[in-house]
């Protein structure tokens, strides 16, 4: 990937809470337009990583690159002004506002006034359910509903980059397929994704590029036309012994970026 | 009994209007931070003090001494938030060091009253003494007045946090912190203003308090103690809940010295308050929007 087509760049970061470091030196990059799928067991470091990128949780070391400025020094406000918007796993939102407010207040950002009207028509057209629900509070809706408000509001925010944590998180297949299509339909518009997700079909289905995480390091990577083996998805999903070597000898240090 | 009535609605009119104005700031920061402001009650008596000292011994319009106190205590309100809350508050244990804080600041304060002004009573003269007749009962304009000030400010108040954007931010705020702050808003910037107008509202409810009875340092802990019981009774971070619960607790204790006896207000208020927590833990008022 050449260095004018990188959105966001993530070099060497270290990740923990208190003594515990979590995330043990990461570098990943994602492209204009392109759709990168964060992969690995659970409790491997994943949603740290996310979290320290756009401010939420301390970053420690390393590097964050945004079209090419610096921006793991700011507060997560600043990050999302500048085009970085993240959806956390398991959001609950903003259970006593309404999905009406919840949306406006997605789009009050500088960067998303001017195209708040366009940007909520747009976000309306890709869940229908969003227009019916628009006086209702955000606490009444189902996890499915939620989610697809979440990344409404995602694209609210105007983003060129938007990181997606376990966006189909115990939800039922149908709805998992809706929230596909319409990600597959926001990557047409040219946004950068960057997804973790438990779902490999849904991740593989979304994306162009895959990289695996265990124990806070990356330890593969590759497109999304190399289908994994069982062998890899097992080192995947986890991890530790099960890791194959090839998966295992293919750390940062040797690749560099995805 | 209904012979005393209006006198009796009259006091809860005075009483729930000052209460409101009292509690309407603590529901705000409550309803923000989760944390209960112990520095609540010096704020008043220093809004107090300070109404005294502009209209009495500037010789200032009592209007324009109440504008220019609710000022210089809305900037008071955000230095307190920004020296003592927000360095505590993002600490583990946050809240319940920024409540001790809090304590240690309302300590403070009264003593710094105290030698400021002195130990005696002042009272701020009212803006009228004027009264009208209701059933053969006078009525001062003065609690005509504070039933609006009350009304007004604390309903204004709601439809800002309801229907403004910052009011938005406010409850984005308040109810996930992580994704309001990704969605652009300084939660620094939040607690700032919430602790301003906190303030302000209180030295509007001082005043209320210094034309009814007197001023001294140590006078704040009475309406703190009432503003939590009315946080209560009316029902944790809802500012329906404060206007409703104000008006109650007002009602009891004017009722209950009326037809009872004054020694028996609070006890009357306290197992009120202790039914209240048993049946509906909630408060009187859900907690909406």
């Amino acid at each position: 990937m050449s260095a004018d087509t990188v959105r966001l760049s993530v070099t060497n970061v270290t990740a923990g809470y208190g003594k515990l470091q979590v995330v043990n030196g990461i570098s990943l990059s994602v492209g204009r337009g392109e759709a990168l799928a964060l992969l690995g067991p659970n409790g491997h470091g994943k949603t740290t990583l996310l979290r320290a990128i756009t401010g939420l949780g301390p970053l420690t070391g390393g590097t964050v690159e945004l079209d090419g400025e610096r921006i793991d020094r700011l507060g997560t406000p600043a990050i999302v002004e500048r085009g970085l918007m993240h959806v956390p796993q398991g959001c609950t939102l903003f259970p006593r506002l309404t999905v009406g407010e919840s949306l406006n207040l997605a789009g009050r950002l500088k960067r998303a006034r001017r195209v708040r009207s366009a940007n909520l028509e747009l976000v309306l057209g890709l869940f229908p359910k969003l227009v019916e629900r628009r006086g209702q509070p955000v606490g009444a809706m189902s996890g499915g509903e939620r989610q697809m408000l979440a990344i409404a509001m995602g694209i609210m925010a105007n983003p060129s980059v938007l990181i997606l944590d376990e966006p189909t998180l115990g939800l039922a297949p149908k709805v998992r397929h809706e929230i596909l299509r319409t990600l597959l339909d926001i990557r047409a518009t040219g946004l950068s994704l960057l997804v973790a997700d438990g779902d490999v079909d849904f991740l593989f289905g979304l994306a162009d590029t895959w990289c695996v995480v265990e124990l806070g390091r990356t330890v593969g990577r590759g497109t999304t036309e190399e289908k994994p083996t069982q062998e890899q998805m097992m080192a995947m999903f986890v991890g530790g012994a099960h890791a194959p070597t090839a998966l295992a000898a293919g750390p940062d240090e040797e690749d560099g970026h995805a | 009994m209904l012979d005393g009535l209006v006198p009796v609605l009259v006091s809860t009119l005075l009483l729930g209007s000052m209460y409101s104005l009292l509690t309407a700031g603590m529901s705000l920061i409550w309803s923000t931070l989760q944390v209960f402001n112990y520095a609540h009650g010096a704020m008043l008596i220093i809004g107090g003090y300070l109404i005294w000292t502009l209209s009495s011994t500037a010789g200032l319009p009592l209007p324009l001494a109440v504008l220019l106190a609710t000022v210089a205590m809305a900037g008071l309100g955000a230095l307190v938030e920004l020296v003592v809350v927000r360095p505590l508050a993002s600490r583990p244990d946050g809240t319940l060091m920024v409540m001790v804080a809090t304590l240690a600041l309302a300590g403070l304060a009264e003593g710094a009253v105290q030698l400021i002004w002195g130990p005696e009573n002042k009272q701020v003269q009212p803006v009228t003494t004027a009264t009208f007749d209701i059933a053969g009962v006078a009525v001062r304009w003065t609690t005509v007045l504070a039933f609006l000030l009350a009304v007004g400010l604390v309903g204004g108040l709601m439809l800002v946090v309801n229907r403004t954007e910052w009011g938005a931010s406010i409850r984005a705020v308040a109810q996930n912190r992580d994704m309001a702050m990704l969605l652009g808003i300084k939660p620094g910037r939040v607690y700032l203003s919430v602790f301003a107008a906190s303030a302000a509202l209180a030295t509007v409810g001082a005043l209320v308090f210094a034309t009814t009875t007197t001023l001294t340092p140590a006078k704040g802990s009475g309406p703190l103690l009432i503003a939590f019981v009315v946080l209560v009774f009316g029902g944790t971070a809802s500012l329906m809940g404060t206007l409703v619960g104000a008006y109650a607790i007002g009602f009891i204790e004017a009722s209950t010295s009326y037809w009872i006896g004054l020694q028996w207000s609070p006890v009357a208020v306290f197992v009120l308050l202790v039914v209240v927590m048993l049946v509906r833990p909630e408060g009187l008022v859900r907690r909406g929007s």
